[in-house]
């Protein structure tokens, strides 16, 4: 057991810190017991949540998730992204007007994106909250869910 | 030994040839302060680290203002004099808690605006920072959260000219979102996205009781100026976003990192320019109706009977402080021309951002004599910019000194170069 914890924290490690997805496949063959949130965020950096980010996010908060200064804020090393899920699913699920307060006045505005469904909004929010040298856990559909029905 | 002697040799002989060439303005430090300037222009920073600048006003005296983005404890305003003509400021002061974009000297006045009002302090000769309260001069704009700058010019006849944004990208009914039409009639248009003009003179002016809607149709002209040499008013719009972002099936990634141009207009009384009807196209030239409105990047439709712009520029540049050069400092050709300071693109991503530098219009009379030339670049300290925080710094204002020199001021740290010709 010990053995698996300390292969699947070399795995977070190397996923969080480089970032890159190369590097993982080669560790998927030695290490089938995964973990679910481990899993979940090897596809959404390698698939659906980073293409849904280069769909919808990209224009605004950019590729490198470094935002336009005084218009969108940045979703590296932020408190929000990196925070409590509910709100952040709550910001996807209603869309955001300006001012946001953190560390500077960004007055862009950010559309409601409650027409993507509950998993296409956890693989967003997982690759978000895993990329651009992030390291917070995946967002699982359910919790999506959780939060819709309370702001719906 | 000999060789280092020998480099030591060639290293002065360099120094001392340029010191050679270096001519008699003050400030001259034989640089171009990091700029990419054409051949004859130097340029020195007059101040850096202010605080995130907007547009830069200057007086008579030589004496520089430069308006802030968002309020500092020291003050929401920057007055700054150079005392010694080595054209860097050696006086620097802050005062006012009106933070905005707008700001102009004229007639003894120290004009500014924030993103609900405009309003003026009194110049005294001599001092550098105005005497007493502000005077409240036009406001009762809407507290909007998109494209809320205020900046302003006037005409030299007692008017005054108040940009007011559309606080929109194209007025669809749920904004900024994919598959939402564009709502028709756009309500934005009755109080927003167009040019009110005010008495320059009269005190408490409210937008919707005496403010006057100049000109209609124009999303957002943070570049604004008055064209003495023609006498008319020109701005330069920030043109709409994400084409591709909304309709992937009509505009790629490339087509939106291109269009819709950035306008620069020629506003008369009454003057429609279309927005969030129409956008142009530069390659085509011609104003074409939007996607939000039925538009499938051929059909003109109801864009037939808006004014044209006298120049496109490329999408996403933003266009934020537009001057007319008046002085003779520089060569010939650059007398009464149009300089247009481009704060830089986010909505190219994917593609690589472009902008962030001070291009050159030549004209004649009321109109381009020629192409637009990138007059000063390198402002961002990058080669290549991928998203705008990689700029170190992003031009957004203009002014010129009574000497002639053009000076710049940059949004991210509050850095001001001056531009001189030194042939």
């Amino acid at each position: 057991m010990e053995k698996i914890m300390t292969i699947l924290k070399t795995i977070l490690f190397t996923t969080i810190s480089i970032g890159l997805l190369t590097v993982f496949t080669g560790f998927d063959s030695e290490s089938p017991e995964k973990n679910a949130n481990a899993e979940t965020m090897v596809q959404a950096e390698k698939g659906p949540g980073q293409q849904l980010y280069k769909k919808h996010c990209v224009s605004c908060h950019q590729g490198d998730g470094s935002g336009v200064p005084s218009m969108y804020p940045p979703l590296k090393d932020d408190k929000r992204v990196l925070g409590d899920k509910a709100p952040l699913i709550k910001v996807i699920l209603k869309g955001e007007k300006g001012p946001v307060l953190n560390k500077d006045d960004y007055m862009g505005a950010m559309a409601s994106y409650k027409h993507l469904s509950d998993s296409e909004i956890a693989d967003l929010l997982t690759y978000i909250r895993s990329s651009f040298g992030n390291d917070a856990g995946a967002v699982k559909p359910e919790e999506v869910a959780e939060v819709r029905k309370s702001v719906e | 030994m000999k060789k280092t002697g020998f480099l030591l040799t060639l290293a002065a002989v360099v120094l001392f040839s340029c010191n050679n060439t270096a001519g008699d303005l003050p400030g001259n430090n034989n640089d171009k302060a990091g700029l990419n300037l054409p051949e004859g222009f130097k340029a020195t920073v007059v101040a850096e680290d202010l605080g995130p600048g907007r547009h830069i006003a200057m007086r008579d005296n030589g004496d520089i203002y430069l308006q802030l983005r968002n309020n500092s404890k020291k003050g929401s305003t920057v007055a700054l004099r150079d005392t010694d003509g080595d054209g860097q400021a050696d006086v620097i002061k802050y005062f006012g808690n009106l933070p905005g974009t707008g700001i102009k000297v004229h007639k003894n006045y120290l004009y500014t605006s924030t993103d609900t009002s405009v309003q003026r302090y009194k110049l005294k000769e001599g001092e550098l920072l105005p005497a007493g309260e502000p005077e409240f001069i036009a406001g009762g704009f809407d507290n909007q959260s998109q494209h809320a700058a205020k900046p302003f010019t006037f005409d030299g006849e007692g008017n005054m000219y108040v940009t007011v944004g559309g606080p929109a990208n194209a007025c669809m009914e749920q904004m900024r979102t994919k598959g939402s039409p564009g709502q028709d009639p756009c309500p934005l248009l009755k109080w927003h996205a167009g040019i009110w003009r005010f008495d320059e003179d009269k005190t408490g002016q409210m937008q919707k009781a005496e403010g006057d809607r100049y000109a209609t149709g124009i999303r957002h002209a943070v570049a604004i100026r008055w064209n003495p040499a023609a006498d008319y008013l020109y701005v330069v719009q920030h043109g709409r976003d994400q084409l591709s972002q909304f309709f992937p099936e009509m505009f790629s990634a490339e087509d939106n990192a291109k269009l819709p141009a950035e306008e620069f207009f020629l506003v008369k009384e009454g003057s429609d320019f279309g927005w969030p009807y129409c956008y142009y196209n530069q390659m085509k030239e011609q104003k074409l109706l939007a996607p939000e409105y039925g538009g499938d990047r051929e059909t003109v439709g109801r864009c037939a009977d808006k004014e044209d712009p006298i120049m496109g520029f490329p999408g996403h540049y933003a266009p934020n402080d537009l001057l007319f050069y008046t002085k003779d400092q520089f060569p010939e050709k650059y007398k009464n021309g149009a300089f247009v300071a481009f704060h830089g693109s986010w909505n190219r991503a994917p593609l690589e951002q472009e902008g962030y530098n001070v291009v050159f219009v030549p004209f004649e009379g009321a109109y381009p004599s020629g192409e637009w030339t990138v007059f000063a670049d390198d402002f961002s300290g990058r080669e290549t910019i991928k998203s705008p925080s990689d700029a170190e710094h992003r031009p957004t204002g203009l002014a010129t000194g009574p000497e002639g020199s053009l000076y710049v001021a940059d949004s991210r740290s509050g850095k001001i170069w001056k531009i001189y010709y030194d042939q």
